[in-house]
């Protein structure tokens, strides 16, 4: 690979210990895929702190020496959560084991002192800008949902990033493969979606149905002529949990639908049609013979502060029921945006739980730490209305029963503790 | 593919020879664990105990450990560079890992973990490779030793 005499710096050890162990990652991965050069980076989401499953971290590790060594980011960065409550008044809601919180809690310092911008979220596009404009910026970002967002919606370009996110942010670097390539961005499949499309639930399980056929392939999807924001979301992330599409095309809604892609036969290999019946076939995947509620969760990923507003609107007047947890997620910024509406306060009221961790990857949980492996603990019956939820949640919280069901739906079922009509 | 005639303590055995691309270079050799559907380390396996756990997907029951893994592709989670850096500081992960195509994420997390990977081969390695088989990765190349 050609590397800038900058880069050979970096590579050779000269801007320090830290900047060559990023470049020599970057190099190897950039052979793994025979990259030709590294290109800069406007932005990058990495992890940090993120993944307390034991003793051990190393992204701890790594943000000492980059601490130690005076390195900070290269370029503007923002993290994924924290995975811990920061708020002692939600604190007590999530079991998170001492030593987890102080190592959380001393990874959140560092991440300070090393130049990160703590938006603590899942959805990094609805907290905060990457500082360029995003269509056609080179990013680094992990969370396989915000990836597939950024690349779709927005039109920025990353891979599907793990720890090279971390890397590239200390580097400023990446190496150029990949969706990073004009060439690698253009569709394999094309779907006619003729399925009604009423709700983000909706969106999630044709992603989820998407995703399982096209792996980690590129599809457009005909037919969806207006989206929100959430159903995009939910789109996004389901696509990247029945597979790991990393970028759809939507005509008239994505950015990069182009003349140059086109919904006749140039170039797809597949043509498909998504009908009512393969998203009704999603619900069916998760549907628990059981009506009982016993758990709800929303906000898989974080949710938007719009759909925070529409389910203090749902719950406004009204009581969770006494036997059903409602977990509701979001990022720190939009719960502060909802506190100053009004909208916090009313499903606070009425028994709901908004938090910024995440249930499933956080120490965070509402059972034992190592939820994952007590193979005692189910959290009962899990009503979610998000795809990913209700995929990941089967060995990690390990509810008796899990039902997918549109966020009108969870909140009947938290109300009423039974789901269904 | 090769087929070449080995001699291997007066014992004729037939070795297949895969060419394909290193996407983390070394050599390892173990026994196949081989899967048609493609994995997420999230939600599927124990990264204590290198145990599959995901009801309905052909690895249920069993144990990654030490194997040399055999699957399409990684799927889903981007946390999963770090989750195959866990299962190998826990000692449960895979001694290879042989793909069709390479997710970034788990080439990412074979990199971190130092564990040799390989893909794009010359023929399917997911028809070619039976669980139990004894495979040899060196570099680009794989070598496999029918059971």
């Amino acid at each position: 690979m050609y590397l800038s005499p900058e880069e050979e710096k970096m590579l050779k050890g000269e801007s320090g210990d830290l900047a060559r162990e990023a470049m020599r990652y970057l190099v190897k991965l950039g052979d793994a895929f025979d990259a030709k050069r590294m290109i800069d980076i406007d932005y990058s989401y990495c992890f940090v702190g993120t993944a307390y499953w034991g003793p051990g971290s190393l992204t701890k590790g790594l943000l000492k020496q980059a601490v130690n060594q005076g390195v900070r980011v290269k370029v503007p960065t923002t993290n994924w959560n924290y995975g811990f409550e920061a708020d002692p008044g939600t604190q007590r809601f999530v079991k998170i084991p001492p030593a987890a919180f102080t190592q959380l809690t001393d990874e959140a310092r560092l991440c300070r002192k090393f130049g990160i911008v703590p938006v603590n979220t899942c959805t990094p596009y609805l907290a905060t800008d990457i500082s360029w404009h995003p269509l056609g910026s080179h990013i680094s970002s992990v969370e396989s949902s915000a990836i597939t967002y950024f690349n779709s919606v927005l039109g920025a370009r990353t891979n599907r990033d793990g720890m090279a996110a971390f890397f590239s942010a200390i580097t400023g670097k990446y190496p150029e493969f990949g969706l990073h390539l004009d060439e690698n961005r253009v569709a394999k499949y094309l779907f006619n979606v003729s399925a009604k499309l009423e709700n983000a639930t909706d969106y999630s399980a044709l992603g989820y149905a998407v995703g399982k056929i096209c792996g980690l392939d590129i599809p457009i999807l005909n037919g969806i002529h207006r989206a929100k924001t959430g159903d995009l979301k939910a789109l996004s992330t389901a696509l990247s949990t029945g597979g790991g599409v990393p970028l759809f095309h939507i005509p008239g809604i994505t950015p990069e639908f182009t003349a140059s892609h086109r919904t006749d036969d140039q170039g797809l290999e597949e043509k498909l049609t998504i009908t009512s019946e393969d998203v009704k076939a999603v619900y069916e995947e998760f549907s628990s013979p059981e009506d009982k509620v016993d758990f709800v969760c929303l906000g898989c990923p974080h949710s938007t502060v719009h759909e925070l507003s529409k389910i203090a609107s749902l719950l406004r007047g009204k009581k969770v029921n006494k036997r059903v947890t409602l977990w509701i997620m979001a990022s720190p910024q939009t719960i502060s945006l909802a506190k100053l509406s009004g909208d916090l306060d009313i499903i606070q009221g009425a028994g709901g739980v908004v938090l910024t961790t995440c249930p499933m990857l956080s120490p965070g949980k509402p059972g034992p730490f190592h939820t994952f492996s007590n193979p005692d603990y189910s959290m009962g019956n899990l009503l979610t209305d998000s795809a990913k939820m209700a995929y990941y949640s089967t060995n990690i919280m390990r509810p008796s029963g899990i039902s997918l069901c549109s966020l009108e739906g969870c909140i009947d079922g938290a109300i009423r503790g039974r789901s269904g009509g | 593919m090769e087929q070449s005639e080995e001699d291997r303590e007066g014992e004729k055995m037939t070795t297949i020879v895969l060419r394909g691309k290193a996407a983390v270079v070394g050599t390892v050799k173990g026994p196949a664990l081989v899967s048609s559907q493609p994995i997420s380390f999230l939600g599927m396996i124990n990264t204590e105990t290198g145990a599959f756990v995901q009801k309905g997907h052909d690895l249920n029951g069993q144990n990654i450990s030490k194997k040399i893994l055999v699957y399409p592709y990684g799927k889903g989670s981007s946390g999963d560079s770090l989750r195959i850096w866990r299962c190998a500081r826990n000692n449960k992960a895979p001694l290879g890992i042989i793909n069709v195509i390479a997710d970034p994420i788990h080439v990412q997390g074979a990199l971190l973990a130092d564990i040799p990977m390989v893909y794009k081969l010359d023929k399917d390695p997911l028809k070619v490779i039976k669980s139990g088989d004894t495979v040899e990765i060196r570099g680009n190349e794989i070598r496999i030793e029918p059971a």
